[in-house]
């Protein structure tokens, strides 16, 4: 009897120590041993026909990293494989982001980096500033918009990769960097040293009275933090100069974030009224509405720009002046994108991790949810309905051999119909 | 209980429990790579190249997989209720990221079709279709005679998208090709032939890239006469140049709003067993139109032609049917349309017509010794010729040229496919599936040393 007793402690023992080989290697990666694992392992039947999601995609993963004919980088082939994860929802915003992209993208909604505040072009002579940031470090280092970055730290960048040379100029804040530049035709190069510090990237640009007119003209590129100041900033420059019209421009606005859509929108729309309505998916709804006393008067009309690239906090800005009627939209159909996205740092919290973007909820513009604008595509792609209407269409004539550009009243058509607007209601 | 018995079961007892942590890790090892075996028809054929792995230190792939299924779980908008769509989503994104023709994901319902094609029963209208991205003299010699003077600008002007390649870069846009097709197939029939080029579908167009490179080169030549007279009035060759350049640009852009991409495409005509359909193809510089019925068209491993040579497919099962129609006289084999083909039936296929040996090897471009194709029985040699064109190709083609190679066949017919890689198949619980390149075939048993 004693001895049987003793025999089962000692089979138990064997059946613990085969549970700690089996985990060991979880306990050696620092993570929790996988109880799925082990379950499928006990429940034998099971295991060979069906290995769990996780077990299956590893050994895939496994197999295609060694049997490929051609050396397969780990990490490219980790980050394919969550880009095909997070696709198979079917929902084009819900997406990974390796580090490179999920960097930019950080850098695009903050709207702010440690940089030389200018924005550079790739050159055959090494990188052009095609345009440096009013009162950034470049500007006050001496840097004007044309020049040609032809050395960075006493090493030459002619002929280098654009990204190479940012990266070779971006670092510390506070620290200094030596550019040599190429200004003009002028054959001596200038030595200039700039100090980097946190630039703002301009958001709002392009501010202009348009020729001929009495209409204000800017750009929005994206919807960032500083992005409502910097409207606030170039409105004010516009109103100087005692326009009796405006043009927002938010074609090729991707969006951004909603606080900030927000937050311009109450310099139109008086306080406490419906911005959007996010629809969680355990049906809990949060209500965005506009903050009180901050609303500007605009006495004149305005009309925004607005194509299938303007999106998200671009196209809700769009559509809640277009329900409050406070704006005439004039271009094409716009996105279409009624949905609210997290981003998520994956595996580790730096600046060289991963992002994952995740849809999280739905969201109604003031219409109501009867009137939803999300975004409906074919099998192929092609898209079938969705986004805000324009109130006035304007397409670029598909035929056309001119090449646009935005803010060109000679080359721009759809801005030739905001002004043919702006003139109606204007009576001008 | 004497000491001697008691040091004896202690021994036991240690040695025991040694074994049960061991069993414990090697069952771990198991359960984490191996625990579905490759797609039954090929199983056998997966040690050709395969090996053991082990996951990166660090976070490696299982970490990232666990955090963002579960960041999936718990945020996203609707409940993900199939964790498996996940995993399988995350395979494709892997295959799809080597963008080789040849490993291709394939959904639950592609999956089954070529399954069935592999063993022998065609769906749709009975040919092997693959793609196929064009070289860039390919694209010249498939331009239509009206831009052929202007192919010229493409090749001289550095700042076009060229890849490393000399490619002009279509966005990876491929060309949908017959490889092969079905003997007595409706597609063979209406007289279809390997090389064929999909053009449209049921009036639908194929997206491709020899119409998206027509429109390059215009486009280009446009700039070229831009650039060469500019600030001038423009001239005659201009306005000649834009219309022609608006014309194809407008006419590209109406067959865009009805189109199909080359997946598409590919599915329509090899899915299914009922129903018509119409496709357009190119032969060199002519049109081909056909209208096909889809029935499912079955393919013999090996049949007798009338003219006495034995036509040969590479199914499972190919080698012991091969075997019992054999005498030991002259033969000839046409390996004419074959393009689906089981790895696995190479060796026993070789052992048939040739002494045991080397035939070769397989090789990878990993910089690591390849693997020599080696069998261990064999036959003597005879007389043996193989009927070969471009529609031979895979396991065909490496048969071809293993025996060609060692001198115990004659080849005969014009060049074959050039395809030798070595596909393996594998299979997915949701019975979608991957085909992956593992090697490619070399003639000759000579091993580069590795370089390390």
């Amino acid at each position: 009897m004693k001895q049987t007793l003793r025999a089962a402690k000692f089979l138990g023992l064997l059946v613990v120590l085969f549970i700690c080989g089996f985990s060991w290697r979880d306990v050696r990666e620092g993570r929790l041993p996988s109880a799925n694992t082990l379950a499928s392992i006990l429940n034998g039947a099971l295991a060979e026909n069906m290995p769990s999601p996780e077990q299956e995609f590893l050994q895939n993963f496994n197999r295609i990293q060694k049997d490929y004919y051609k050396t397969v980088p780990v990490d490219k082939l980790t980050y394919a494989a969550m880009e095909g994860l997070m696709a198979s929802l079917g929902d084009p915003h819900t997406m990974f982001m390796p580090p490179q992209l999920a960097n930019d993208f950080n850098v695009e909604t903050n709207g702010s980096l440690i940089g030389i505040g200018c924005r550079l072009a790739p050159d055959p002579l090494g990188a052009k500033a095609v345009s440096v940031f009013d009162d950034g470090p470049a500007y006050h280092g001496g840097i004007r918009s044309g020049d040609v970055i032809t050395g960075v730290n006493g090493a030459s960048v002619v002929g280098a990769d654009l990204d190479d040379i940012v990266k070779k100029i971006r670092g510390e804040e506070g620290t200094t960097v030596k550019l040599k530049i190429i200004r003009g035709q002028k054959s001596s190069p200038l030595l200039v040293a700039v100090r980097r510090a946190r630039v703002e990237t301009p958001t709002v640009s392009e501010t202009k009275v348009l020729p001929g007119t009495h209409f204000g003209y800017f750009q929005v590129a994206t919807v960032s933090e500083p992005t409502a100041r910097q409207f606030d900033e170039e409105l004010e420059k516009l109103e100087k100069q005692h326009i009796n019209g405006l043009v927002i421009d938010m074609r090729d606005n991707p969006g951004g974030l909603l606080d900030t859509a927000k937050e311009m929108l109450s310099r139109f729309v008086p306080g406490d009224k419906s911005v959007v309505t996010v629809r969680y998916r355990d049906g809990h709804e949060d209500f965005v509405t506009t903050d009180n006393g901050v609303q500007h008067n605009f006495a004149y009309p305005v009309v925004i720009l607005v194509n299938e690239d303007t999106a998200s906090a671009a196209e809700i800005f769009s559509g809640v002046l277009q329900d409050y009627k406070l704006a005439t939209l004039v271009g094409t159909h716009t996105y279409g994108k009624a949905l609210v996205q997290n981003v998520i740092r994956v595996v580790g919290d730096s600046d060289q991790s991963a992002s994952a973007k995740v849809t999280i909820a739905h969201y109604y513009l003031p219409r109501g949810p009867s009137h939803d604008i999300q975004r409906k595509v074919d099998d192929e792609g092609q898209f079938i309905s969705g986004g805000l209407k324009p109130d006035v269409e304007a397409d670029f004539d598909p035929d056309s051999m001119v090449d646009v550009t935005y803010g060109d009243l000679k080359t721009d058509t759809q801005l030739q119909k905001a002004v043919e607007v702006l003139k109606q209601k204007t009576g001008g | 209980m004497n000491s001697a018995k008691k040091s004896f079961l202690t021994a036991g007892a240690v040695v025991l429990s040694c074994a049960a942590v061991l069993a414990g890790t090697l069952s771990r090892n198991r359960a984490d790579l191996h625990l579905s075996s490759p797609f039954n028809f090929f199983a056998s054929t997966h040690s050709l190249v395969a090996s053991t792995a082990n996951t990166a230190p660090g976070a490696g792939p299982g970490d990232y997989y666990e955090f963002v299924s579960e960041l999936l779980k718990r945020d996203y908008v609707d409940p993900v209720t199939d964790e498996r769509k996940l995993s399988t989503g995350a395979v494709k994104g892997m295959v799809n990221f080597l963008e080789d023709a040849d490993s291709r994901f394939m959904s639950p319902e592609e999956f089954k079709v070529f399954a069935e094609a592999s063993s022998g029963k065609f769906e749709g209208v009975g040919v092997e279709l693959g793609y196929e991205n064009p070289s860039n003299k390919e694209l010249r010699d498939a331009l239509p005679p009206a831009l052929l003077p202007f192919s010229q600008a493409k090749a001289s002007d550095s700042s076009t998208n060229l890849d490393s390649d000399g490619n002009l870069d279509t966005g990876h846009l491929p060309a949908v090709v017959i490889e092969a097709v079905i003997p007595g197939s409706p597609a063979d029939k209406a007289g279809l032939k390997a090389g064929d080029s999909l053009k449209s579908v049921d009036g639908m167009w194929v997206m491709n890239p020899y119409e998206i490179n027509n429109l390059a080169v215009i486009s280009l030549a446009v700039k070229k006469e831009q650039d060469a007279h500019k600030s001038q009035p423009p001239t005659q060759a201009l306005t000649d140049l834009t219309r022609e350049y608006l014309d194809i640009r407008r006419d590209l852009r109406k067959k865009l709003k009805n189109s199909l991409t080359p997946a598409k495409a590919m599915d329509r005509l090899t899915m299914g067993t009922s129903g018509d359909v119409t496709a357009t193809w190119t032969r060199g510089q002519t049109l081909v139109t056909t209208r096909l019925a889809k029935s499912i068209t079955p393919e013999e491993e090996v049949s007798k032609e009338p003219n006495g040579a034995i036509a040969v497919h590479f199914q499972p099962g190919v080698s012991s049917k091969l075997k019992s129609i054999l005498n030991t006289g002259p033969v000839t084999l046409d390996l004419r349309e074959n393009k689906f083909g089981d790895p696995a039936e190479l060796k026993p296929c070789l052992e048939l017509f040739g002494p045991a040996g080397a035939y070769g090897k397989l090789v990878n471009n990993k910089g690591k010794a390849a693997t020599v194709l080696a069998t261990t029985e064999g036959a003597k040699p005879r007389n043996l010729k193989l009927i070969v064109d471009r529609s031979t190709a895979g396991v065909a083609e490496m048969f071809a040229l293993a025996l060609q190679s060692r001198g115990y066949a004659k080849l005969e017919g014009p060049p074959m496919s050039h395809d030798r890689n070595l596909v393996e198949t594998f299979k997915l619980s949701d019975g979608s599936g991957y085909t992956l390149v593992t090697a490619k075939y070399e003639t000759g048993t000579e091993l580069a040393r590795s370089k390390s």
